[in-house]
């Protein structure tokens, strides 16, 4: 049963630094929904995502934070002060850090998630099959980790979150690692937990938001700029050059229909965004 | 006759006894049965290729080693009789007796473990620790050991050719390389101490707290010894005593 | 006693995590390959257990210093078993001074490690000269010698030589640990059990 996601004017400021991670952040996503939060590096996307799933409360008790985040009923003010697993999956950005290193093969390893969990042995083994064989890795249950390919073994980082069916989902920047082919795949994967989980998922570009997202929030320097339908972004898409890459803004002018940017001022932005 | 990894402890415990209670030609004698052991019993005999070559190198080394402390000291550990004389260096019995010594003690040392070490997987290794209830952090502490150790050579690898197309002087004099040691250490260290945490956080992130034991393939452990594990671990304590009395009490 | 335990083991990694411990176990055995690799007349083989000792505790030090020596037999030194006292005393003597501030001034862990050196110097002398002989297989075996070619007992000898060798050692690591931490993000340090041993005041709060 998927879960909704309140968040009231959190700030959140880490221990040593002289500015605000995230200032004044509202969102409200509803259950079992997908959200896409963009931005350029250093927006907070990361760190919100982190907030949500209780990371930052756990590690930096210290920290300055103001607001609260509820999470289905559960209200935690100003933030979540342990980790949430199993209620809330969080995927970090490199998912060779989250192959746990103490398991040797893809059954094993997606296994030490459930084991963690207690769930009892035949339990387990069902689960397990089930997941592998949702993210196409059956055919890999008994392979040596070490003898995996990026992209498979981001699909067993992701079974072992999954396999615990947490009602809420976090992905950072999934398809940063993945090839055209890779991320296809991914996204029509995601696209069958609507309902299910409610996912949240950041991105640098526009594609994951366009092709999955209900809602789409635009951070940067740790403030909301946008939030709302794809759609609405599409139509702002001008207000956001100094933030999304050259190829999303080409998009984003693209399905507006808007040919008032000529060429030679296309591939000046291009150029720009670029070189930063 | 069974020989599982509380065997292996044990015969690993009877060799470090015996190298450090006998004399050097008994643990010359052990090392020959040691090597003898390990080709014809197959729980002995080295997981794979690699622990083959490891062991096969390490223990050359060490052999080589023995053989120039044993010379060295007999030159300059000026005691007993003079046992020889080559191009006027004079070599002492004291210093050849202490060389052999401390030399095949070593390398019996060196041996059992490299057995040991070879021939059980860590996995298998950290699953007993746990069942003779060693604390999960510890066991689960060696399997990444293990993991990142796998990882490291390339780590070192890539941090080396980096400084050095960056101009850092990896030869050279010793400022130079210990100057160029500190710009290595610098980005191995923090990428390391970066990543290792983002993997405790990725471990959190999937329920793992410590205290959590590890499961095992092969289903609870049995905790009754073998004959041979007891028998290995009575010559030990054996051994002990027996040095102990020789040492405590004086020869007339 | 195993849950009380692991419970101050937990306590110690909060924030950090076992991957952290067994990096320090791995940066213990890849330091000392380092040096050798580079000829550089220094061990290094303790800075994993120092910084952990520092920014974690005491226990989890001694965790970390333990696991490497027993590792180090893994890569072929079994040697470094037998010194396990050296280290589980270098663990505490460490973090004893880590929790007074002494890894705040760099005067301070030069001092700090002077005498840690001495202390290692003293603990690990009669588990070389009464198990090895003196022989540990590196190049300080010649110092040894040369202590007992002018006439010093084994023991004295090995004393000898490592007094000249350990407190220069335990220095350079400490040193490295302070600069290392130094170097980190204040972010990153103040997740640790022991930031407080390191770290100054927290800035004020949000505006």
């Amino acid at each position: 049963m998927a879960d909704s996601i309140s968040i009231k004017s959190f700030t959140f400021r880490y221990p040593g630094s002289h500015r605000n991670a995230l200032s004044e952040v509202s969102l409200e996503i509803q259950a079992g929904s997908c959200c896409a939060i963009l931005g350029p590096t250093g927006a907070g996307k990361t760190t919100l995502l982190q907030a949500v799933a209780g990371v930052l409360g756990a590690h930096h008790a210290q920290a300055a934070a103001n607001g609260h985040i509820q999470i289905g009923s559960v209200v935690h003010s100003p933030l979540p002060r342990s980790i949430l697993f199993p209620r809330v999956g969080l995927f970090l950005q490199d998912p060779t850090v989250q192959i746990s290193g103490i398991r040797d093969n893809v059954e094993d390893e997606v296994r030490f998630t459930l084991d963690n969990l207690r769930v009892g042995d035949e339990e387990a083994v069902q689960r397990v099959r089930i997941q592998l064989e949702e993210l196409g890795l059956g055919m890999l249950a008994t392979r040596p980790l070490s003898q995996l390919s990026g992209g498979e073994l981001q699909r067993v980082a992701l079974a072992g979150m999954l396999v615990a069916s947490p009602p809420v989902l976090l992905l950072d920047e999934p398809l940063n690692s993945l090839d055209a082919t890779a991320q296809a795949r991914l996204l029509r994967l995601l696209a069958t937990f609507r309902g299910r989980h409610t996912v949240v998922l950041t991105d640098y570009g526009i594609d994951a938001a366009l092709r999955l997202a209900d809602r789409v929030v635009v951070l940067s320097e740790g403030r909301v700029l946008y939030q709302g339908a794809p759609a609405g972004l599409v139509s702002r898409s001008e207000e956001f050059v100094d933030l999304l890459p050259a190829d999303s803004l080409v998009r984003l002018s693209g399905l507006a229909g808007d040919e008032r940017i000529p060429s030679p001022e296309r591939r000046f932005f291009r150029k720009i965004l670029g070189a930063l | 006759m069974t020989i599982g990894i509380p065997e292996k402890l044990a015969l690993t415990l009877f060799l470090v006894v015996a190298a450090v209670t006998l004399p050097w030609n008994i643990s010359a004698l052990l090392i020959a049965a040691l090597l003898s052991a390990r080709t014809l019993i197959p729980a002995l005999r080295p997981l794979d290729q690699t622990a083959r070559r490891r062991f096969r190198k390490i223990f050359f080394v060490l052999l080589c080693l023995v053989a120039v402390m044993t010379a060295v000291n007999s030159v300059f550990v000026r005691s007993g009789a003079v046992w020889a004389e080559i191009a006027g260096i004079r070599l002492f019995e004291g210093g050849l007796l202490f060389g052999l010594t401390t030399g095949f003690r070593l390398l019996l040392i060196a041996a059992a473990f490299l057995v040991l070490f070879g021939s059980t997987s860590i996995g298998a290794f950290a699953d007993y620790l746990n069942h003779v209830g060693i604390p999960g952090p510890i066991a689960t502490t060696a399997l990444l050991s293990l993991h990142f150790l796998d990882h490291l050579p390339e780590r070192i690898q890539q941090i080396f050719i980096a400084q050095e197309s960056r101009g850092a002087p990896l030869r050279g004099n010793l400022v130079a390389r210990i100057r160029s040691f500190f710009l290595l250490l610098s980005p191995l260290v923090l990428s390391s101490i970066v990543e290792s945490i983002e993997r405790g956080t990725a471990l959190e992130l999937r329920g793992f707290h410590l205290g959590i034991s590890l499961r095992t393939a092969s289903g609870p452990g049995n905790r009754h010894w073998s004959p041979t594990t007891v028998a290995l671990l009575a010559f030990s304590i054996i051994l002990v005593v027996y040095r102990l009395t020789l040492w405590l009490i004086p020869s007339p | 006693m195993g849950t009380r335990f692991t419970q101050r083991i937990a306590d110690e990694l909060q924030g950090a995590g076992l991957p952290f411990l067994a990096f320090a176990v791995v940066l213990n055995l890849a330091l000392g390959q380092i040096t050798s690799a580079l000829k550089i007349p220094f061990y290094m083989d303790m800075v994993g257990t120092v910084l952990v000792a520092v920014l974690c505790g005491p226990w989890s030090a001694m965790i970390a210093g333990v696991l490497s020596n027993i590792l180090a037999a893994f890569v072929g030194n079994p040697t470094m078993m037998f010194f396990i006292p050296v280290v589980l005393a270098i663990a505490l003597f460490t973090a004893f001074l880590a929790r007074r501030g002494w890894f705040r001034r760099i005067s301070l862990v030069v001092v700090g490690g002077i005498l840690q050196g001495v202390v290692a110097a003293v603990l690990s002398a009669p588990i070389a000269a009464y198990l090895f002989g003196g022989v540990m297989f590196s190049g300080t075996d010649f110092l040894v010698l040369y202590f007992r070619s002018v006439g010093n007992s084994l023991l004295e000898s090995v004393f000898f030589q490592g007094l000249a060798s350990d407190p220069v050692d335990k220095t350079v690591t400490y040193v490295i640990v302070f600069l290392v931490i130094r170097s980190l993000p204040v972010r990153l340090v103040s997740r640790f059990n022991g930031a407080a041993n390191v770290l100054p005041r927290a800035p004020s709060g949000p505006s």
